[in-house]
């Protein structure tokens, strides 16, 4: 019986939609049960991995029209108005969904009490996301496009020249209402069609863009991806050392203090907003550049793509930061993507070393500003007509830096990068295939400590807290210039820490190693 | 026939303009307006959208011309059987308007009408406003008559709801009522006749008139907009973002036929371009072949304008909605890109039609049935929302948009506009109480309803910030804000309050700014060193458009009606100091770029961080020593706190703890009384407060000013800038927040003292000296001390100056309140002070010898602590003292005994006396404390069972050692000393 409503909502949803349709009752209600239909059909993993992707690899064009797709997206524009749709059409017949009448009729009035409102987003396939996370999240994906698609709205995805999927999305179900925010990952299910873009402006010819009909949505839910990590304490202490090692060899020279900052900065999140316990920014310092050019990406934005789930790398250079946006901005009443509009999680690694002397001129500072403001206060400001409204970010960054310190931002942490004699310069930026890859199943076992450690919560213990009290206070008295930001830096330290030894609480050991890990970094930096 | 109809005169009543043309070249959409010839009933076409979903929508499904087509055609078929009904409701609402238009006299004094409107006419009580205004719609050739939505609702409360709610169905109607009215009253007026020679009197053009309604009890936002809401009156608020051209719409067309070339008049167009779909001569039979006659033809101005949600109307995390709002005839050119303007009006749906004939599937039969149409073929079901709904293969998408009948500013709302304030805050008040859900009401009620709400609510702003509480004030106030008013010249009068906190590096001034940013959601974060005066203010760039120069607004102007936060301010390039400078006074920003001089609103609160001159904080030197800021911004701050770095074990445990425990518990560590969302609704409902003075509240505001003045003449207090007119109007406006913490819309005497204490710790108080009890004991008894003046001495200042005021207002408000606040926590006042303390504290008042000096603190260093307290901290004593003592004499006549009041001093500070030592060392300041307000002739003592007065004697009181062990013998009571006025200052003996 099941089965059998499966293969029917996978095979035409359309006359799944119609049958479920009952004109007899409120049509208030219709696209709620719509909603909740289909996610009935759809509620077993199997059955959900069950409908098609629309992903980079399986474009709109390779699906016949009136498809039922999943999209797993990034929601990158809400400002559209919501549209008007006749939900009831001649001879009681469902709308909306795309469904029109299917035969022309002459002088039949309509109620206009049937008209309804339709929320109209914009998504796009989740930028930053890598390659490994988004098999494990879709189930298995085939490697090869099949079509080349070529997306008409390229301004709307937040990393240009990359191929990418930009989608009209139009919502039914209004229960729960302003319910998608920008940058939401959301896996949308519904079917797929061609039409016009929704615009409030007039366009003599409107473009035709993909739009998704969606029957019912899935919030991204935080899970750790490859499932639970099983291991006892001593091994989660190898695999720890395990991974910085690799980080350490394979991407910063062998410096392992900075492949723990790494790390710790790659689990940390914002923990809370009001008040502000946000992700520490991270600086690695007196990083070289690569002696060739262009230059190539450094070796850590490759091992950083096979850690995470989510990396973005952006490579600063002048000619960037004046002519590309970093925050969103309205034009002509279409939001235009900047480069930081990334979904929560994600971790941006900077680097500064395409930088050279020259102007930089309104548009660089502003973009500069913006990032430095995502920062310092994990919001980005999307630029409107007259006005300027701030959106939450929760992203991580690490920042590349040639000088003793960043050239344009102040992090929270800076650390003095000290490669080991016997590694080159380039070696810090070898190719792709030079990285010595651990086996397969240790990078599996990497990624879901790496994932585990980010969702985990940390607790402070009664005796650590009087002991980071006192030991405050001590310190105080030795050295006046200790001022609380570094009590509050070396709070979040110590958290991210345990977080990273997947200890539940921060210890008086974890805090003094914390502290040691913190006062090495200084040494250096003095 | 119908053809018959249109060659006929037309009846003058029914002659709207179109009700919509935003999308004149590709839209179609049936007319909601009535046909001339068919009688109103046919207004009601479902294809315009409006669904009213009552019975008679069933019978009134004809439309203007197509739905005349098609009710030829239709008759017999589906429609026939339904016979042609009048609206009945319609025309009884038209009568009970021409009625309530006629006989409306204003009762009371005359409302403000929106200042926007020029053309309003000016009437005197007892006058028939309307026809007043009907009169003067003549001598200025006008066509608009604005009727104001309250005397409506006065007069005719059932009237005024129908126009409510089915505006768009009776406004045909209500339009007639006042053609009936020119008519009857201004007969001449109803034509124009621009070629009046060659015209017969059939086609002389009649006038159009058009019914502006305004003051609408609510003004939604544009989020509000959901189907239910079409056709009713309504108004909207939205900030416009751009703006179309003016150009002329054709609401009734005169066409010649160009086969027998007759004349066909008065063609009704509606969204479209619409012919005659038949020529009326009956041996003719054209259908196609027509010729516009422009002259003869009737134009009304039209424009589109585009809108934006206002920033505060935006949930959280959403992005701004946009509508178009088509505006017609007067209205045009009423709103420009940038003004926050209200339009009333109603909520129309237009089928968007410009989707049809694209390239793609389905459409072989979409573009055949289009051009048709376009084309006029004269096919049936040619035109008209229903003949293209019937050609969609695919779904047909609809277009909202926003027909306004009426525009103003809104910044009247605001609370700018004085004229209407009181109403219109009541109203706000009300109108956001509604929005409330019960759960946040009862909280919010609960709020209200408690007591010492001003000092609970300081505790819960920046939850995170451990100390400071004057900051917090400072802040809590900055977010209540003054009353924005303007004069009758039209100069604004800022009622944002400026605050600038000045401190060492890494203390906790960054966070003050952040959680006001994190608080406030729309405001703006900035940093001094990363802004420029472009980035800050406004830019000017190129509208690629058209090419020409537009302004764009920067964060100041983004933060209009919010507040922006500036970080190293003292980094900032001073010309830029400069530009912002404008924008705290004048609430307007000056920009001279590209070309083009413009001057653009920005009313904003700045809250400012600055770092002192050479990093730290000099307490040897004043307070403009330490900023690197020019004089006249310095006055631009209302408020200047500073913060320092103090090197205390027992804060610095304090510091700790706080942060270890937001990073353990987050919201629950910091657990403030009030969450951040209820401080929000509490003072989103306190901010539509407009608290006026008090004749005595304004008796006060008067003196203390003359009191600031006066110690200004003197240079005793070494201020840190001139007390000028600006402190006066700081004063008020702080009174004014205050008086809105405490929700009411009196300023209380009270309110003005707590604004005069915060304004006198900002600006002269900071660099008061502790009060040095053993030293003061001392100079007790070296009586020539004195006199001796201060200029020079060491400025010692502490971060608990602060802490005092809060006390004050407590005691303000109830003169037993709890110390809820208090500096115990902050023991770092302990400095010892080497001047001459009494006098320094006198220089407050010049004049007066005696003054403030010894004040109890408590200062937990181990054994012999020496008795020094701030100043503040004394003055906060003193007033509670004397208040105490005074109210206890207004209710027995008696004073108080000694212990009696010693105990109750202990009582007060129990909760924050820890240890035995604590309870010995307040006891001892209280009694030290005593003496001092009798030698300062604040109190007097008098001795004996029999209260009999005997004159205080200081020697004999410094005599005995120390106080406790006095009383053994002789009862000892205090009263307070008659010259104290206990109304007026603490400080002023």
């Amino acid at each position: 019986m099941v089965s059998s409503l499966l293969v029917e909502a996978l095979i035409d949803p359309t006359r799944v939609l119609r049958a479920i349709y009952d004109p007899s009752k409120e049509i208030d209600i219709f696209p709620s049960t719509v909603s909740s239909y289909f996610s009935k059909v759809f509620e077993s993993v199997d059955a959900f991995q069950e409908i098609p992707l629309l992903d980079v690899d399986h474009p709109p064009e390779s699906h016949s029209p009136r498809a039922l797709v999943r999209f797993r997206a990034m929601v990158q524009d809400t400002s559209p108005s919501p549209e008007m749709y006749l939900s009831k059409l001649e001879g009681n017949k469902c709308g909306g969904w795309g469904i029109a009448n299917e035969t022309v009729q002459e002088g039949v009035d309509y109620s206009y009490a049937d008209l309804q409102e339709c929320t109209v987003v914009w998504a796009v396939n989740v930028p930053g996301e890598n390659r490994w996370s988004i098999e494990e999240i879709a189930g298995t994906t085939k490697g090869i496009p099949e079509k080349s698609h070529q997306p008409s709205q390229q301004h709307k995805f937040p990393l240009p020249d990359v191929p990418h999927i930009g989608v009209q999305v139009k919502i039914y179900d209004h229960s729960t209402p302003d319910s998608f925010k920008s940058t939401d990952i959301v896996t949308f299910v519904g079917i797929l069609s061609s039409e016009p873009i929704h615009s409030e402006l007039d366009y003599s010819t409107p473009l035709e863009v993909p739009t998704l009909h969606v029957l019912f949505s899935k919030p991204e839910e935080p899970s750790i991806q490859g499932g639970v990590i099983e291991a006892d304490s001593s091994n989660i202490a190898v695999l720890r050392e395990d991974l910085i090692s690799w980080i350490a060899d394979e991407s910063l020279g062998g410096d392992r203090d900075a492949a723990e900052w790494v790390l710790l900065a790659s689990i940390a999140k914002v923990q809370s907003r009001n008040p502000p316990i946000l992700p520490p920014s991270l600086a690695l310092t007196c990083f070289p550049s690569p002696s060739s050019s262009p230059p190539p990406p450094p070796a850590l934005s490759r091992v950083m793509s096979l850690l995470l789930p989510l990396s973005v790398t952006l490579p600063l250079s002048l000619p960037l930061l004046n002519t590309s946006t970093f925050a969103p901005e309205s034009k002509n009443e279409d939001l235009h993507a900047g480069y930081l509009q990334l979904p929560a999680g994600c971790i941006v690694l900077v680097t500064e070393s395409g930088v050279a002397e020259g102007k930089l001129i309104e548009k660089g500072i502003m973009n500069l500003k913006a990032l430095q403001d995502v920062m310092s206060s994990q919001s980005l400001p999307y630029i409107f007509p007259f006005s300027q409204f701030s959106f939450p970010t929760d992203l991580g960054f690490v920042i590349l830096a040639e000088g003793k310190k960043s050239a344009f931002f102040q992090t929270s942490i800076t650390h003095r990068l000290q490669r080991s004699k016997s590694k080159s310069e380039d070696d810090l930026y070898k190719p792709p295939g030079k990285i010595a890859l651990p086996p397969a199943q240790t990078l599996a076992q990497f990624r879901k400590f790496l994932s585990a450690a980010k969702m985990a919560k940390v607790q402070v213990g009664d005796a650590a807290s009087e002991y980071i009290q006192n030991d405050f206070v001590r310190e105080r008295q030795d050295d006046k210039s200790v001022s609380a930001d570094d009590l509050i830096l070396r709070m979040t330290v110590a958290r991210l820490l345990a977080l990273s030894l997947h200890e539940q609480e921060v210890s008086v050991d974890i805090w003094e190693r914390a502290k040691e890990l913190d006062r090495r970094r200084k040494a250096q930096l003095s | 026939m119908d053809i018959d109809g249109l060659s006929s005169p037309p009846a003058p009543l029914s002659s709207l303009p179109p009700s919509s043309a935003p999308f004149p070249s590709t839209n179609e959409r049936g007319s909601p307006r009535s046909n001339p010839r068919s009688s109103p009933v046919a207004r009601r076409q479902p294809a315009d959208a409006l669904a009213f979903g009552d019975d008679e929508a069933e019978e009134e499904q004809e439309g203007d011309e197509s739905a005349v087509r098609r009710r030829r055609r239709a008759r017999g078929q589906v429609n026939g059987d339904v016979p042609l009904v009048k609206d009945a409701v319609g025309e009884s609402v038209a009568e009970s308007f021409e009625t309530f238009l006629k006989g409306f006299t204003e009762e009371v004094a005359l409302a403000p009408t929106p200042a926007s409107d020029g053309d309003l006419p000016e009437v005197a009580d007892g006058e028939l406003v309307y026809i007043e205004q009907i009169h003067t719609m003549r001598e200025y050739e006008l066509t608009t008559l604005y009727v104001d939505y309250g005397h409506l609702l006065q007069k005719d409360d059932v009237l005024a709801d129908a126009i409510q709610k089915q505006y768009y169905r009776f406004l045909p109607y209500l339009r007639r009522a006042l053609l009936n009215l020119v008519t009857e009253f201004e007969p001449d007026y109803l034509k124009i006749n621009p070629t009046a020679a060659t015209t017969d009197s059939a086609n002389l053009q009649s006038r159009e008139f058009n019914i502006a309604f305004y003051h609408l009890p609510l003004v939604s936002g544009i989020r509000d907009l959901r189907t239910d809401k079409i056709g009713t009156l309504m108004s909207i608020s939205g900030t416009v973002t751009r703006t179309s051209e003016v150009r002329p719409e054709l609401l009734f067309g005169s066409f010649i036929c160009e086969v027998c070339g007759g004349l066909v008049n008065e063609i009704e167009q509606q969204f479209k371009y619409t012919e005659p779909s038949l020529c009326p001569n009956p041996t003719c039979g054209n259908r196609t072949a027509w010729q516009l006659q422009i002259d003869t033809s009737k134009f009304t101005d039209w424009q589109k304008v585009r809108i934006q949600e206002n920033p505060s109307e935006i949930p959280t995390g959403s992005m701004p909605r946009s509508l178009d709002v088509i505006l017609r005839s007067e209205l045009v050119e009423r709103a420009k890109a940038g003004d926050k303007c209200v339009f009333t009006g109603t909520f129309i749906v237009v089928p968007d039609v410009s989707q049809l004939g694209l390239p793609g599937g389905n459409k072989a039969e979409l573009m055949r049935e289009a051009n048709g149409s376009n084309a006029g073929t004269g096919g049936v079901g040619g035109s008209g929302v229903t003949g293209l709904k019937s050609l969609g293969v695919r779904d047909l998408q609809y277009k909202t948009a926003f027909l306004a009948c009426m525009v103003h500013d809104s910044d009247g709302r605001g609370g700018t506009n004085i004229r209407g304030e009181e109403e219109e805050g009541e109203d706000d008040g009300q109108a956001f109480v509604r929005s409330l859900t019960e759960p946040e009401f009862d909280e919010l009620k609960s709020m209200l309803d408690s007591d010492h709400i001003y000092s609970r609510l300081v505790e819960s702003i920046a939850p995170t910030v451990y100390g400071h509480e004057i900051v917090k004030k400072g802040l809590l106030l900055q977010l209540m804000g003054g009353v924005h008013k303007e004069t009758k010249e039209g100069m604004h009068l800022r009622g944002d309050i400026n605050i600038c906190i000045v401190g060492d590096p890494s203390t906790s001034k960054s966070q003050f700014l952040k959680y006001i940013c994190s608080f406030l959601p729309r405001a703006v974060y900035t940093s001094g060193k990363a802004s420029s005066a472009a980035g800050l203010t406004a830019a000017v760039v190129k509208d690629e458009e058209t090419g020409d120069f537009t302004i764009e607004a920067g964060a100041l102007m983004l933060a209009d009606n919010g507040i922006c936060a500036i970080d190293e301010f003292d980094k900032m390039d001073i010309s830029d100091q400069v530009a912002i400078h404008e924008a705290m006074e004048q609430q307007t920003i000056s920009i001279a770029k590209a070309g083009i001089h413009a001057t653009l609103n920005a009313r904003t609160s700045i809250l400012a961080a600055a770092n002192p001159i050479g990093g730290r904080y000099d307490r040897k030197k004043t307070l403009r020593a330490n900023v690197a800021m020019s004089a006249p911004i310095m006055s631009r701050f209302d408020l200047f706190f500073v913060v320092l770095d103090e090197c205390d074990p027992k804060t610095d445990l304090n510091i700790a703890k706080h942060i270890v425990n937001v990073h353990r518990f987050q919201d629950e560590a910091i657990n403030p009384e009030f969450s951040t969302e209820a401080l929000q609704r509490y003072i989103r409902y306190a901010r539509t407060f407009n608290p006026k003075l008090t004749p005595e509240a304004a008796d006060v505001l008067v003196e203390k000013y003359r009191i600031l003045r006066q110690d200004d003449a003197t240079g005793a207090g070494r201020n840190s800038y001139r007390i000028t007119v600006r402190q006066l109007e700081s004063m008020i406006r702080l009174s004014e927040a205050i008086a809105r913490a405490n929700c009411t819309s009196e300023i209380t005497p009270a309110f003005v003292r707590e604004a005069y204490t915060l304004l006198r710790q900002s600006i002269i108080h900071v660099e008061q000296d502790d009060i040095d009890f053993d030293e003061e004991e001392l100079e007790g008894e070296r009586e020539g001390d004195r006199g001796r003046r201060t200029a020079g001495d060491d400025v010692e200042e502490s971060q608990d100056v602060e802490m005092s005021a809060a006390e004050m207002e407590a005691m303000d408000q109830v003169e037993e309140s709890s110390m809820g606040i208090d500096g115990l926590a902050h023991p770092n006042g302990t400095a010892i002070q080497s001047g001459s303390p009494s006098s320094r504290a006198g220089s407050a008042v010049p004049g007066s010898t005696a003054a403030g000096s010894p004040a109890p603190v408590p200062v937990p260093a181990p054994p012999k602590r020496r008795m020094v307290i701030t100043h503040d901290k004394y003055l906060t004593l003193q007033s509670l003292v004397v208040l105490h003592l005074s109210a206890t004499e207004r209710e027995t006549g008696k004073g108080i005994d000694r212990d009696e009041l010693i105990d109750w001093y202990l009582e007060l500070k129990e909760s924050e006396i820890q240890d035995v030592d604590e309870l010995e060392y307040e006891k001892e300041l209280i009694t030290k404390m005593l003496r001092k307000l009798v030698k300062d002739n604040y109190l007097i003592e008098v001795r004996g069972d029999v209260q009999e007065s005997l004159p205080p004697s200081t020697e004999e009181n410094s005599a005995q050692s120390s106080g406790v062990q006095d009383g053994e013998n002789i009862r000892v009571y205090y009263m307070v000393h008659p010259s104290v006025d206990t109304e007026g200052s603490s400080s002023v003996p």
